[in-house]
């Protein structure tokens, strides 16, 4: 009886131990989701837009604290799934565009597009709880903000 | 048993040892037949020998001497109670014995539990040491960017803040 519960115990941590190592690997092949924002800076108070919203907290602490601009609005926001070695283009506004690539152990290829034409290209490893923030002023004194970031598997 | 003993100790009248001539089984089939425990066949052929050989017949009579010494001479003791009430007691005796259930020491029951966890964990730490960079979650490990530089004439400025958590690529307007 003795050697079969001890058994069992093996059995177990084996199981566990498959799961452990298995399932990264299973969920990395399901791809990332990304979410990907185009925000805009100001110092202004909110324009007359419909479709600018309050963007959260929590951002807007952040990207305070690195930029010198006192208000920011959410102009659009998106969640995508980028899986293995995939591509996928994010219509970000009708000037803004966006091209996400997955790189497997090497990160992410964020291409960004403005007005159809290459802007910029950055390689990037983005761990949870890290961002990509592709930014650039504006007339009158005003800023965009392009921000990717992983949410999760 | 008698005659285990008296091949061990008991001499014959001449001083030697009777060991010496007869084996043990031979022996021992003399007590059979002193105790009747022996065939009928069996006891036929000890008479028979008995009736032959003077040693085994010197044999008999010393076996048979002391087990009727014994038998004569043993002490009675009787229990005071009846068979059936003196077994009964030792029983409820038994019966009545609180069956102590041993507990091994709680560190020895998570050790025996701690143990194959600790060596999966150590497997799996081995593992991650071959395979960190294969895993998502220790990307931090090798969380560096690279900036397309194949532009002419780029003035994008990059930098990367730790306490924000956030790569900021900074385009300037009219690039």
């Amino acid at each position: 009886m003795r050697v079969y519960c001890f058994g069992s115990r093996w059995i177990f941590a084996l199981f566990s131990f498959f799961v452990i190592t298995c399932f990264p690997h299973t969920a990395e092949a399901e791809g990332i989701n990304y979410q990907a924002r185009l925000i805009w800076g100001t110092d202004e108070m909110k324009p007359e837009k419909p479709n600018l919203k309050e963007l959260d907290a929590k951002t807007k602490d952040k990207l305070k604290a690195i930029f010198k601009w006192k208000n920011y609005f959410e102009v659009d926001s998106q969640v995508v799934m980028v899986g293995a070695n995939e591509l996928k283009k994010v219509k970000m506004s009708t000037k803004c565009e966006i091209e996400i690539q997955d790189l497997g152990k090497n990160g992410v290829e964020v291409k960004l597009f403005g007005e159809g034409k290459l802007n910029k290209k950055v390689k990037q490893v983005l761990p949870a709880g890290e961002c990509l923030v592709m930014a650039g002023d504006d007339s009158n004194a005003n800023a965009w903000f392009v921000m990717l970031c992983p949410t999760g598997k | 048993m008698l005659a285990e003993k008296w091949q061990l100790c008991l001499p014959d009248s001449s001083g030697r040892s009777l060991k010496s001539n007869m084996n043990t089984d031979k022996i021992l089939k003399i007590q059979a037949y002193l105790d009747n425990e022996l065939s009928s066949d069996e006891a036929r052929q000890i008479a028979t020998w008995l009736d032959r050989d003077p040693e085994a017949r010197s044999l008999f009579h010393e076996l048979r001497d002391i087990k009727s010494a014994i038998v004569g001479n043993e002490v009675s003791l009787a229990v005071p109670e009846s068979r059936e009430f003196y077994w009964s007691k030792i029983k409820r005796s038994i019966e009545a014995e609180p069956i102590e259930i041993v507990h091994p020491p709680i560190f020895a029951r998570w050790l025996r539990w701690a143990t194959p966890f600790a060596a999966a964990a150590a497997t799996i730490a081995l593992l991650v040491s071959f395979t960190a960079f294969d895993l998502p979650g220790l990307r931090l490990k090798v969380a560096v960017h690279e900036i397309d530089d194949s532009q002419e004439e780029d003035s994008s400025i990059t930098f990367h803040s730790q306490a924000e958590g956030m790569t900021v690529v900074w385009i300037p307007s009219g690039h």
